[in-house]
């Protein structure tokens, strides 16, 4: 059974094309000459489900396993949820049509910590038990990946396998694992799971025992099998130049949020930002070469009809040949029509060759981020950029006739004061100052500096993973301080709100005992906690006093140096003592120059790895 | 395939213009007209036309539709003009189009346009209503409901929500009963003052008869559009020359 098997339903939800499918290039299969069929769910709505690269990467992957067929799953907005619970109707996959308890595997990819509960609903519509011990041998395999994996104990209790780091080659090893276990009529859950844990980069999280101190802190992790790993060491792909790359990306109809092609140039961040986890989880650093990315674009222009490619990396300014790249691009992008947009530029890598090269065809506002107000801070963070940088930067933007600019900043990030907050106002309204200094003529009309500023959440494996985060009433006084100290009318303020920030927080460094919170809230159907129509603060504060659980006691708490943290089983390449080494040297207030300059010895080099940067 | 380009434009001449004929089947009925352009902008790029692109900040190619499908809504007859820096040979443009179209989107027909889009006067829809209670009597009682004289509905328009009498704008209608569902065939105003939708039939009906109110899983309508007529009454039909009809494409 379809949506499209219920016209009047249709006819009633908001964007009926988020559920109707049938997109060019879905993948269709046979399902009876099938020996694994994977629902691959995103917790989130069509739009932003379509969009995410990981997903596109995973389905071109697992589809090229002859007989696997895998599909994809959304999560229905709340109005057509709605109408699924009222009149009976089961989650089903795109392609097929089928719900999902009739798969072997349903796969989640877990993106931010505040779809969680959207992931558990999916379960819920399809009927499958949400926890993973009251799963028997015909529900289907739950599985779990993307970043919030690298600390998915939140979660444990409803998961039955973690995939840790890059799946390209990892999921089609477990599906073939599946597959043979099956054949060979060795398959039970029990012993699927247990050989899936000794497979590299898998975590099963219900084959670790953990035991707790009488302060809350964990005392211990142990397995319940010798033969699986006391760490789990997340996998990489050693060489992108040779991995799959989806050529052919299933095409959305409707519009989505990234709605062209995205081509990703490389893996990993050399900068080593102290707040960002994607800095530091994605090491070590790899690249595509300017060759494979050439042909790529190329193929997917032709394949695809977008007129919009999109360099996608951590901070797209420090690929190695970003110059030759974009050259070999515009060769002939222009001539067709094809813009091309660098989505994460850094201040002090941006040039005016780079600012020439993105605005030939189409304009579009541009967007910084300078993280803090003021240079010690920066220094802290290890952002590595100054004032100079930026107003070279936005000078640069200005002169090429761009009036918008926005800039993205952090509060309450370790060690921060209050006039670190004031330094944002004044950082912005140097930038509409530098507006002015451009003579008339060559400036666009009606500077625009909009700054947006979100909330600093601790993320396991960052060098700032013990720190407390500020208080839900201080994150509110800073913001409201940043408000009184605006006053240029240029300058448009924007913030995240500290609730949902902080709510986040707690589910970043939870540990197992957070399920029961995540199960009551399954109870009463919440869901789109990242959506402003689906979060309520005061709803989670009754949750957590339900289930007997603090969030303080996450979110707000100092871990302590010596404390086994909730994901210290996992191994993502970093090692402790860096990122200890990282924290020390964000309170003397010292910098650590990126990877290009010199190593620091992160430990991801170990890792291996082609094109990189580590020696 | 990617279409041979027969003659560039000579400086004097205006620019040509492409017309394509195409149907919108099945899953593609939930897809927005916005979201239709944006599928026809892409295909247009893949199948290789040498497009014509607006002037300005933001390049785009210029497509023009002769008269917007309501969501939810199939047809077997749409039109989009598509404007080229160069003649291109119609037969070979339809047939790259078809290769890279999902089949209910089926670019059917190809060749440069007679009429303007600005003669479509009427369009002729068939809907299907199923629904428990369809019978010939209760054919019969919506067939005279849809001759009331005012048929007043509540219509939404940029000039703001007010009741509106439509019958003016009815220039055919008849139902019947077929066996599994009540069948109304309607040619109404397509011009751009009177458009009326055919969906304000259905919202009369379910009002008065109080159909298609109960269950949505087993009551449904289909809304589709079978031609567009001029004044006169005639079919607008695509240009002689060439047509494809790409098999299965009626499924």
């Amino acid at each position: 059974m379809r949506p499209t098997d219920h016209p009047e339903i249709l006819r009633s939800v908001e964007k009926p094309g988020r559920y109707t499918g049938g997109e060019l290039f879905r993948v269709m299969k046979d399902k009876e000459k099938m020996n694994l069929r994977i629902a691959f769910c995103f917790p989130d709505t069509y739009e932003i489900g379509m969009s995410n690269l990981g997903m596109r990467i995973l389905y071109d992957c697992l589809n090229a396993e002859p007989d696997v067929w895998c599909e994809r799953v959304y999560a229905p907005w709340t109005d057509m949820d709605a109408k699924m619970r009222a009149y009976g109707l089961p989650l089903t996959a795109s392609e097929s049509g089928d719900p999902l308890r009739a798969f072997g595997m349903v796969a989640f990819t877990l993106q931010y910590e505040l779809c969680y509960t959207t992931a558990l609903h999916m379960l819920k519509l399809s009927g499958i038990p949400l926890l993973a011990a009251e799963r028997g041998e015909e529900d289907p395999i739950i599985l779990g990946g993307g970043p919030c994996t690298y600390n998915a104990e939140p979660i444990a209790d409803f998961f039955d396998i973690f995939s840790i780091g890059e799946g390209e080659e990892a999921l089609p090893e477990l599906a073939r694992l599946y597959i043979s276990m099956k054949q060979e009529g060795r398959y039970t859950k029990e012993a699927f799971l247990h050989e899936a844990a000794k497979l590299e980069g898998f975590y099963v999280p219900s084959l670790y025992r953990v035991e707790y101190c009488e302060d809350g802190t964990i005392a211990a992790v142990i397995p319940r099998y010798e033969d699986i790993p006391k760490k789990i060491r997340k996998r990489i792909i050693k060489d992108l130049d040779r991995v799959r790359y989806p050529l052919r990306p299933v095409l959305p109809y409707i519009e989505t949020v990234h709605d062209r092609v995205m081509l990703e140039t490389y893996r990993g961040c050399i900068r080593g930002c102290r707040f960002c986890q994607a800095g530091m989880v994605y090491r070590p650093i790899r690249e595509k070469s300017v060759d494979t990315l050439c042909d790529q674009a190329r193929t997917l222009v032709e394949n695809t009809g977008y007129d919009e490619i999109s360099l996608i990396a951590l901070s797209i300014s420090d690929y190695s040949h970003v110059d030759e790249l974009t050259d070999r691009l515009l060769s002939w992008t222009n001539d067709k029509k094809v813009n091309i947009s660098l989505p994460s530029l850094r201040v002090d890598s941006f040039t005016k060759e780079l600012m020439e090269k993105i605005s030939t065809v189409r304009t579009g506002g541009i967007t910084f981020a300078p993280e803090a107000g003021t240079q010690r801070l920066r220094d802290v963070i290890n952002k590595n950029v100054n004032e100079e940088d930026l107003l070279r930067a936005t000078g640069i933007a200005f002169e090429a006739g761009k009036s918008n600019v926005k800039l993205y900043f952090m509060n309450g990030l370790p060690t921060e004061r209050d006039e670190d907050i004031a330094g944002i106002a004044e950082l912005a309204g140097r930038v509409v100052h530098r507006y002015y200094e451009v003579p008339k003529e060559r400036r666009g009309r009606g500077v625009s500096v909009t700054v947006s500023v979100s909330c600093f959440i601790p993320k396991p494996f960052t060098p700032f993973q013990w720190e407390a985060q500020n208080s839900l009433e201080e994150l509110c006084r800073k913001q409201e301080y940043l408000r009184s100290c605006i006053t240029d009318r240029k300058i448009s303020y924007h913030y995240h709100s500290a609730k949902v920030s902080k709510l986040e927080a707690v589910f970043a460094r939870g540990d197992r005992r957070l399920s029961r919170v995540l199960l009551l809230a399954a109870e009463e159907d919440r869901i789109f906690d990242a959506w402003d129509e689906g979060f309520s603060y005061e709803a989670w504060e009754k949750l957590f006093a339900r289930a007997g659980i603090d969030p303080a006691f996450y979110s707000d708490r100092e871990f302590g140096r010596e404390e086994i943290l909730p994901w210290d089983m996992i191994d993502c390449g970093v090692s402790k003592e860096f990122l200890l080494r990282e924290r020390d040297r964000a309170y003397a207030e010292k910098t650590t120059p990126s990877c290009a300059e010199h190593c620091s010895g992160c430990g991801a080099a170990a890792l291996g790895g082609e094109r990189r940067w580590c020696r | 395939m990617v279409p041979m380009i027969l003659a560039q434009k000579p400086e004097t001449m205006p620019y040509p213009v492409l017309r394509l004929a195409f149907r919108k089947r099945g899953t593609l009925a939930w897809v927005s007209h916005l979201d239709v352009l944006r599928t026809f902008n892409k295909a247009l790029l893949r199948a290789g036309l040498p497009l014509f692109y607006t002037e300005g900040f933001s390049p785009r190619p210029k497509l023009v539709f002769a008269t917007p499908l309501s969501l939810g809504q199939e047809s077997l007859l749409e039109y989009l003009d598509v404007r080229l820096t160069g003649e291109v040979c119609p037969r070979e443009a339809a047939l790259a189009l078809c290769d890279t179209l999902p089949p209910e989107l089926c670019v059917f027909a190809a060749g440069y346009p007679g009429a303007k889009f600005s003669t479509i006067a009427f369009s002729r829809y068939e809907i299907r209503l199923y629904t428990a209670g369809a019978s010939g009597e209760l054919a019969a009682r919506c067939d005279a409901r849809l001759h009331d004289r005012p048929l007043t509905v509540f219509k939404r328009s940029k000039a703001g929500d007010h009741d509106a009498d439509i019958s003016e704008g009815i220039r055919e209608i008849f139902t019947d009963f077929t066996g599994d569902s009540i069948r109304i065939d309607a040619c109404l105003s397509a011009d751009s003052a009177g458009f009326i939708n055919p969906e304000y039939l259905l919202t009369y009906l379910r009002e008065k008869e109080g159909i298609l109110s109960s269950d949505p899983l087993t009551e449904s309508a289909k809304i589709l559009r079978l031609s567009l007529l001029d004044a006169s009454g005639d079919e607008i039909l695509p240009e002689p020359g060439c047509y494809v009809v790409r098999e299965g494409a009626e499924a």
